[in-house]
């Protein structure tokens, strides 16, 4: 077990980013270079302590080692809301302190060093930015929201934190809306759209957490590992409303995590730079929701363990079928990403929390990779990022190709790469899943998830192959030039790093013997039909891909369309509400401002009435106040009387 | 004569008064009308004394003060009557609209 | 026709009659000495109510006092001898009337004999001294009496500074 020594460093994880945002935000803009050296050195600082940390969790047992702050009552935690003792057995007192385990430990390293990666990339990829300090004060933020979800110990400040990751994604798709030379309201459009689709699963999310202290007084994790199994014997079953719990709690990682079918703010939000891509919407945010998922893996019942398998997998092979129709190499990467997630999502179901962060894991150090690569090529062309017109990069951009090469037959399941080890365990639980279980809920995550296998494989390299084999098909494609030094160390470090990242996992997933040999089989096969039919499409030009997708005909018209999901959308949502909103707009318009106009207009029609009255006339006045003697009198006299 | 006669003179004067603070175009003469309703007013007083020997003399009393403050409202009213002459170069009460609107 | 009631006629007749010669005449300076007549005829009207104090002062200060402070004020202002027509006066009159119809009925619809008569009334006794007493007396007038007296002394002091007061360049223009 770590001891009380823990407690700075692991505080300081966190906390070195928030006092980088915090200077940033006051002094920013004023410091030199727009002050980007110090978010930066503070996630350089926060990484360092990190590793620090990981190293000593690793000479620990390498099974599970658990340190909580809060768990005995003493240490270092924090107790709030503290109320009677004698109320709910003292369990109403709020408690919550800092947790590291087995699955913090490589987690909390890999997020603190690719957002250090993704500062350092910034400080080349943004430069001559308008709001170059903004931007790194929100990077800052959301790095210390980030990086303080993982070390919390209790559902409510993984909420949150969550939530804070939430506004800095808002702020950081939007930032070019605000851009001084280039303004770009699409920007703005897609930030709300992540913001408001994304609050559909946090309101579902706060209720789940509200439903869980309610009935359980807590919101620990290592509580909960404790009181629901005794909340089941006492009930000799999952009671009803702890079902609805953990389904709310899934909804709040649907709509976090863009799973089917609140995804479609995912690929919206590749409006925003780059690197903010490749640190938020591939590497660490959208995978908050499958954090989420693992740590409340306890208060989910078998019936919303289905559901979240069943969702997962089709995710992941929905959105390896639009991928392979993008042309927009950022889009194809944001896919990939739901996709991934699907697979993520698809393990928690599958009864594996430890499979679903194993491959957050090196998700994340793969997709950081890709995604970098991607704003590499983009600032190469000049912001270029359709596949049509890139090409022929292999040879003037070699570092980037060679990160590029690594990271995509990582996510593809090349053997010996980190992304084939997390995917094989996830398939692994997926054929156990298979033979243990009955019924759809059984046998629809493996069907789905080794469909998509083969899709990964080639749309990954489709949009390798076009970007990087072939002529240039543009003239920006055709004098790209390598990135400068700030840009490639990031490309080298998270290329090495998806080759090798699977061997810092220290809770490796362990599938049953014959599960894990289906699944390399499965992999295997995915892999060779996957790459093989992208290398006879795109690199030698055997078969025509146009011929291929005329065959799958209104398939891919469909998969072109993204299914009509976001269409869906916008005729069944976004219209009527904005026609709700117009019409109270109108409302308030017309008859509320109505109202107070009319109110306004009869005092100003009144008042060119009375003027009249008010001639200057001594006695024109003495007559007026005759009639109101006469009116007293009257009044006089009929109350009298 | 009963109270009724009394009244009914007071009435009458009360409502000259009126009419000649309202129609005549001096100042001055707003100001005679004033003092005829308020004479109006003090018969009044003294009749109602006079035909409710229970009061004791307060209603002459009352009187007197009125009498007291008419002479002091003519003297201030002169005072500014003056003042408006010497501005306006008359005292006909439609020449003074320098407050319409 | 008892002696009182023909007293009440002649200073009833006094009082209206100059009261409705200074409202129509045109000449303001025979209009002003008409109103000598209501005061007076005022003050008669006092007697017969038994108020001898009352009617002294009413003479003193009106007819002596008041009056002639409005015949100054008209020959220091200059007015135009005649005035040319009474502004409107037949709204002032409908207003006026009207008040004073429903007064009327109120007066002749409310009495039901509540009052004494007048023959039932004692007979007056002088109240000079009575008015003085009560005057002087702490626990009656005597705080209002001073105050009074206070009052006086005050408009006196103003109407002197307000008529007193520097013409302003518009008046001058004027003069």
């Amino acid at each position: 077990m770590p001891t009380a020594d823990f407690f700075p460093l692991l505080l300081a994880v966190p906390l070195l980013p928030l006092g980088a945002w915090l200077l940033q935000v006051l002094f920013g803009s004023r410091l030199p270079r727009g002050g980007d050296w110090l978010p930066t050195g503070a996630m350089l600082g926060a990484f360092v302590v990190a590793v620090l940390l990981f190293l000593r969790a690793w000479g620990l047992d390498d099974e599970y080692f658990v340190w909580s702050t809060s768990a005995t009552g003493g240490g270092h935690g924090w107790k709030w809301l503290v109320s009677d003792p004698a109320f709910r057995e003292g369990l109403a007192a709020f408690r919550a302190g800092l947790w590291y385990d087995a699955w913090t430990a490589p987690l909390l390293a890999m997020v603190a060093g690719v957002s250090f990666l993704v500062h350092l990339f910034s400080t080349g990829y943004m430069k001559g930015n308008s709001r170059y300090s903004a931007y790194f004060a929100g990077l800052a933020l959301f790095s210390f929201a980030m990086l303080a979800m993982l070390v919390s110990d209790n559902l409510l400040f993984v909420f949150g934190f969550w939530e804070v990751m939430g506004l800095c994604s808002f702020l950081l798709i939007g930032h070019d809306s605000l851009d001084r030379d280039n303004p770009r309201p699409r920007a703005a459009a897609a930030a709300v759209k992540a913001f408001l689709t994304t609050r559909v699963g946090d309101v579902a999310l706060l209720l789940g957490l509200a439903m869980l202290w309610n009935g359980f007084g807590t919101l620990q994790f290592h509580e909960l590992q404790v009181a629901v199994p005794e909340m089941i014997e006492r009930h000799q079953g999952w009671p009803q409303w702890l079902e609805t719990a953990g389904l709310l709690v899934f909804l709040g990682a649907v709509g976090k995590s863009a799973q089917f079918p609140l995804h479609v703010w995912l690929p919206d939000a590749m409006e925003g730079p780059t690197p903010v891509s490749a640190m938020i919407h591939a590497a660490t945010m959208v995978a908050a929701g499958v954090y989420l998922m693992a740590r409340a893996f306890p208060v989910l019942a078998p019936g919303v363990l289905a559901l979240v398998a069943v969702i997962g997998a089709f995710t992941a092979f929905f959105a390896a079928t639009i991928a392979l129709t993008q042309d927009d190499l950022k889009k194809v990467l944001a896919y990939s990403t739901i996709s991934q997630l699907g697979y993520m999502i698809a393990a928690v179901g599958m009864g594996s929390p430890d499979g679903a962060l194993f491959h957050v894991f090196t998700h994340g150090l793969f997709k950081a990779g890709l995604f970098l690569g991607a704003g590499a090529i983009i600032h190469a062309c000049h912001h270029e990022q359709d596949l049509r017109l890139l090409g022929g990069l292999r040879k003037r951009m070699p570092l980037t190709y060679a990160s590029m090469l690594l990271c995509t037959a990582s996510i593809s399941g090349v053997p010996f790469l980190s992304g084939f080890y997390s995917k094989d365990a996830i398939l692994g639980f997926a054929a156990d899943t298979w033979s243990q279980g009955a019924g759809p809920a059984a046998y629809l995550p493996l069907a789905l998830l080794v469909l998509a296998a083969p899709l990964t494989a080639l749309y990954m390299f489709r949009m390798f192959l076009l970007t990087f084999s072939g002529e240039a098909r543009s003239e920006d494609a055709a004098q790209a030039k390598e990135v400068p030094m700030p840009m490639s160390v990031p490309l080298i470090l998270l290329g090495l790093g998806a080759a090798v990242g699977s061997l810092l996992w220290i809770a490796q997933p362990h599938p049953t013997e014959s599960g894990h040999t289906t699944a390399t089989l499965l992999a295997g096969v995915s892999l060779v039909i996957g790459l093989g039919a992208a290398l006879l499409f795109f690199q030698f030009k055997k078969a025509s891909p146009a011929r291929a997708s005329a065959a799958f005909g209104p398939f891919t018209r469909a998969a072109r369309g993204l299914y009509g999901v976001d269409h869906f959308y916008q005729a069944a949502i976004v219209v009527p509400s904005k026609l709700i909103g117009r019409a109270c707009a109108g409302f308030d318009r017309r008859v509320v401002d109505g109202a107070v106009h009319g109110l306004g207009k009869l005092a100003i029609r009144a008042g060119e009435q009375l003027r009249r009255a008010q001639n200057g006339r001594i006695q024109s006045y003495i007559y007026l106040t005759y009639a109101g003697l006469l009116a007293l009198t009257l009044f006089a006299v009929w109350r009298v009387s | 004569m009963g109270l009724e006669a009394y009244l009914f003179v007071s009435l009458l004067l009360f409502v000259i008064g009126l009419v000649m603070a309202a129609a005549r175009r001096s100042l001055i003469y707003v100001l005679i009308g004033l003092e005829l309703i308020l004479n109006a007013a003090n018969l009044n007083l003294v009749a109602f004394q006079r035909f409710h020997p229970e009061s004791g003399l307060d209603g002459q009393i009352g009187a007197i003060f009125v009498i007291i403050l008419a002479a002091a409202e003519a003297a201030i009213a002169l005072a500014i009557v003056l003042n408006v002459f010497s501005r306006f170069g008359s005292i006909r009460p439609d020449d003074m609209n320098t407050l319409r609107d | 026709m008892s002696g009182s009631e023909v007293a009440f006629a002649i200073f009833t007749a006094l009082a209206l009659g100059g009261a409705l010669v200074a409202l129509f005449e045109r000449s303001v300076v025979r209009s002003a000495f008409a109103m000598f007549g209501t005061f007076m005829g005022v003050a008669g009207l006092y007697l017969t109510l038994g108020a001898d104090f009352l009617a002294m002062t009413q003479v003193l200060i009106y007819a002596g006092g008041i009056m002639v402070l409005y015949l100054f004020g008209l020959m220091l202002t200059k007015p135009s001898r005649y005035e040319r027509n009474l502004r409107r006066i037949g709204l002032g009159a409908a207003l006026a009337g009207g008040l004073a119809l429903i007064l009327l009925v109120k007066l002749f619809g409310g009495m039901n004999g509540s009052v004494p008569g007048p023959d039932e009334l004692p007979a007056p006794e002088p109240t000079a001294e009575a008015i003085g007493l009560a005057f002087l007396r702490a626990d009656e007038w005597l705080f209002a009496f001073e105050f009074a007296s206070v009052l006086l002394l005050a408009t006196l002091v103003g109407a002197v500074y307000i008529a007193r007061r520097r013409p302003e360049p518009r008046s001058e223009e004027a003069a």
